[in-house]
């Protein structure tokens, strides 16, 4: 099964990772640290993947070390669940090479979809995915009490899988990944289509397994949750780029961000900006209205532009608005993964300086 | 190849068989239905055709032949007169008799036998029957010499459908549940993602593959044996040959049969393509494989695909064994045909099976 240009060399010894690694790294481009070097588990040099005509991987170089913690980020269709397949070896590459050092047994995978058996309980899947791995009696009991316990599933243990809701779906589907204590766990957009308590205790059992020495690698769209890992990478076009502090600051070089606090009238800002059309630089966030620009000019002309098509505004008076918008009350932040995954995505980050 | 590994798959598909009622029901139901159905209602022994003789006054000779007529348990004699040959048409048309009989006449004239040509086995056997009672009318009479020669029918010697029939079914049942829930079992998988899971286990694709077939195997074989039980003991069908002969050969064309059902596997990308593919492979192999038609009957236009098919090279072992207790000695060919065929297949499949994988 594994590919030709695949070589196994499976590492024997313990798992090591200090839990220090999966700490949630500071939010914003100044936190994106450096990842230090250890010895890598999966490597991909210049891999290609094409889907007839398209590439959905394009020499994309990439070391996955012992003990780190991974965020692959990137729009819809930007090809993170191809590069995750990759490297979990579901996915044969078109052309380049993937170096394992990390065998099967000690690799734990978790799709975006609910990829168990929904007509065996979740002791069963747990079972079956144990013992394929060798992992059987009394140590997968022991391992299967641990895990169920973590995820908060004890009580479901006999409920067939089918039964359970979205968000026990995916603990399960993590605890099928953690039961036999992987070095590399590989997880595909986990927290898809999940509530936001899920979401947390998810993260909370991903950051536990981290600490206990589990390399993570896991694919989001969503920009809060790649700022729980250490590193980040960003997938565009088939192409990845490694964001870290001085990539960053170059990439965001000349660019600011401003943000309109406004969160009670968020749905005619919503209307305004959709009438206005001013592209992805200028959008809504928890805040209010964020603007991505050169200077405080622009940004107040921007939002100007958008105020002024809100509904309950004047036609044509741009200085008549719905009561407590306000441009001068734009504040400057700093430019977080959000502002720098639009600025990469739509080749704004090449524009420096000047006008935009 | 780590065998609790492949104990451990094993073990979870047939909980996944257990559970899935309606499945399970299929594989153990359908082979009890096709039984009835050509143990019993797909018979082609046809027997009490409606008879109409035509009786007017220019045939003298009707009492005659209707008592002849009613004499053989083929025919039923309709007690309406019909008086010409066109009244006997007539009653074909409308369905009243299937067959008409026009008497000879006393000045030598044959007799006519008017029957429905779009009911073929019928028209058949009246055809046959009648003129065997004219070869005995004509002995009785002195009006022609004896026939020279007896007829001695071997093996089954009432010419029963069910003794051709249920040892063929024998094949067409393993065909049908080897291929088509093998196909639908390795689909169902995919479909629902869970195949990514087995893959990065550390299961190799053979183990894979082992491990979904392996329960069909088992459930072919135990349907093989209601099949050969209940043909002998309901059906009567005598069991003439060796039993772990027809165990031996049904297990390497079983092999054939989940091949193909692999195959079908890796070209499908839903349950409803694999359902609809399987069927696609069954069809031939039930209607031009020999089960229902004899070879020789069909041209070769169509006949060389019953040559791509396993069931072709089965079903003379199977009904040579369960009737005619021949053995290996006159069964080789055969066997190496399917041998051959199961290799390849199940190679090809493999092959297959192992590059959709990654």
């Amino acid at each position: 099964m594994s590919p030709s240009d695949e070589a196994n060399t499976a590492a024997a010894g313990s798992r090591r990772g200090p839990a220090d690694k999966c700490g949630a790294r500071a939010a914003g481009a100044a936190g994106l640290a450096t990842e230090p070097v250890a010895p890598s588990l999966v490597e991909l040099n210049g891999v290609g993947v094409r889907f007839g005509r398209k590439d959905a991987l394009r020499d994309v170089d990439l070391k996955v070390e012992d003990g780190a913690f991974v965020a692959v980020i990137g729009a819809d269709g930007a090809g993170k669940s191809t590069l995750v397949r990759v490297l979990a070896g579901l996915r044969r590459p078109t052309s380049g090479g993937v170096t394992r050092s990390v065998p099967k047994e000690e690799v734990g995978f978790s799709g975006s979809e609910f990829d168990l058996y929904g007509d065996l309980t979740v002791m069963e899947n747990l079972r079956f995915f144990a013992s394929v791995r060798g992992l059987r009696d009394a140590r997968f009991r022991r391992a299967a009490e641990r895990i169920l316990e973590m995820v908060g599933l004890t009580e479901a243990a006999d409920r067939p899988a089918a039964h359970l809701s979205g968000g026990m779906k995916k603990k399960l589907g993590l605890a099928a990944a953690l039961i036999y204590e992987p070095r590399l766990l590989i997880l595909d957009e986990p927290t898809i289509g999940v509530d936001p308590t899920s979401r947390r205790e998810l993260w909370g059992i991903v950051a536990e397994a981290c600490a206990a020495g589990t390399t993570v690698v896991f694919a989001t769209t969503y920009l809060d949750e790649a700022e729980r890992a250490r590193r980040v990478v960003l997938l565009s076009a088939g192409q990845v780029t490694e964001f870290s502090p001085e990539m960053t600051a170059d990439m965001t070089e000349g660019w600011r961000a401003w943000v309109l606090p406004q969160g009670a009238q968020k749905k005619e800002l919503r209307v305004a900006l959709a009438r206005a059309g001013l592209g992805p630089r200028v959008y809504l966030r928890q805040e209010g209205l964020a603007l991505l620009t050169h200077d405080l000019v622009e940004a107040e002309e921007l939002a100007g532009r958008v105020l002024s098509l809100a509904p309950g505004t004047q036609k044509g008076r741009c200085d008549i608005r719905p009561a407590g918008f306000e441009p001068a009350s734009l504040e400057p932040v700093s430019l977080n993964l959000d502002d720098l995954f639009v600025l990469v995505q739509t080749g704004l980050a090449a524009q420096r300086g000047g006008g935009s | 190849m780590r065998w609790r590994r492949l104990l451990s798959l094993i073990r979870k598909e047939f909980i996944q068989i257990k559970r899935d009622r309606r499945t399970l029901g299929m594989m153990i139901v359908i082979p009890f239905v096709w039984l009835l159905v050509f143990g019993y209602a797909a018979s082609f022994d046809v027997s009490h055709i409606s008879t109409g003789v035509a009786a007017g006054p220019q045939y003298p000779l009707a009492p005659m032949v209707s008592t002849l007529l009613a004499s053989s348990k083929y025919f039923d004699v309709s007690e309406q007169g019909f008086a010409t040959v066109d009244d006997l048409k007539e009653a074909i048309r409308t369905g009243k008799v299937s067959v008409g009989i026009v008497p000879p006449q006393v000045d030598g004239t044959p007799g006519t036998l008017v029957v429905d040509g779009s009911n073929l086995f019928t028209s058949q056997t009246a055809l046959r029957q009648l003129q065997m009672l004219a070869q005995g009318l004509a002995v009785q009479q002195g009006t022609s010499p004896a026939i020279p020669f007896k007829t001695e029918i071997l093996y089954n010697p009432d010419l029963r459908s069910a003794n051709s029939m249920i040892p063929g079914l024998v094949g067409v049942v393993m065909v049908f549940i080897a291929t088509i829930m093998t196909a639908m079992g390795v689909v169902r998988e995919r479909e629902r993602g869970t195949l990514e899971q087995l893959m990065v286990t550390p299961l190799s694709s053979t183990e894979l593959m082992i491990g979904k077939i392996a329960p069909y195997v088992v459930i072919s074989l135990v349907d093989l044996l209601i099949v050969v039980v209940a043909g002998v003991f309901i059906f009567d069908v005598p069991f003439a040959g060796n039993p772990f002969l027809l165990a031996g050969l049904s297990f390497i064309f079983l092999i054939a049969c989940l091949g193909i059902g692999l195959l079908v596997s890796t070209v499908s990308q839903t349950q409803q393509q694999a359902m609809q593919l399987a069927v696609f492979t069954l069809l031939p192999q039930i209607l031009i494989s020999g089960f229902i038609f004899p070879l020789t009957a069909i041209p070769w236009g169509v006949r060389w695909i019953a040559y791509l098919v396993p069931l072709t090279y089965f079903l003379p072992i199977c009904r040579g064994i369960f009737v005619k207790d021949l053995g290996m000695v006159n069964l080789w060919p055969y066997a190496l045909i399917l041998l051959a065929y199961a290799a390849a297949v199940i190679m090809l499949a493999a092959w297959r099976f192992r590059r959709r994988l990654v």
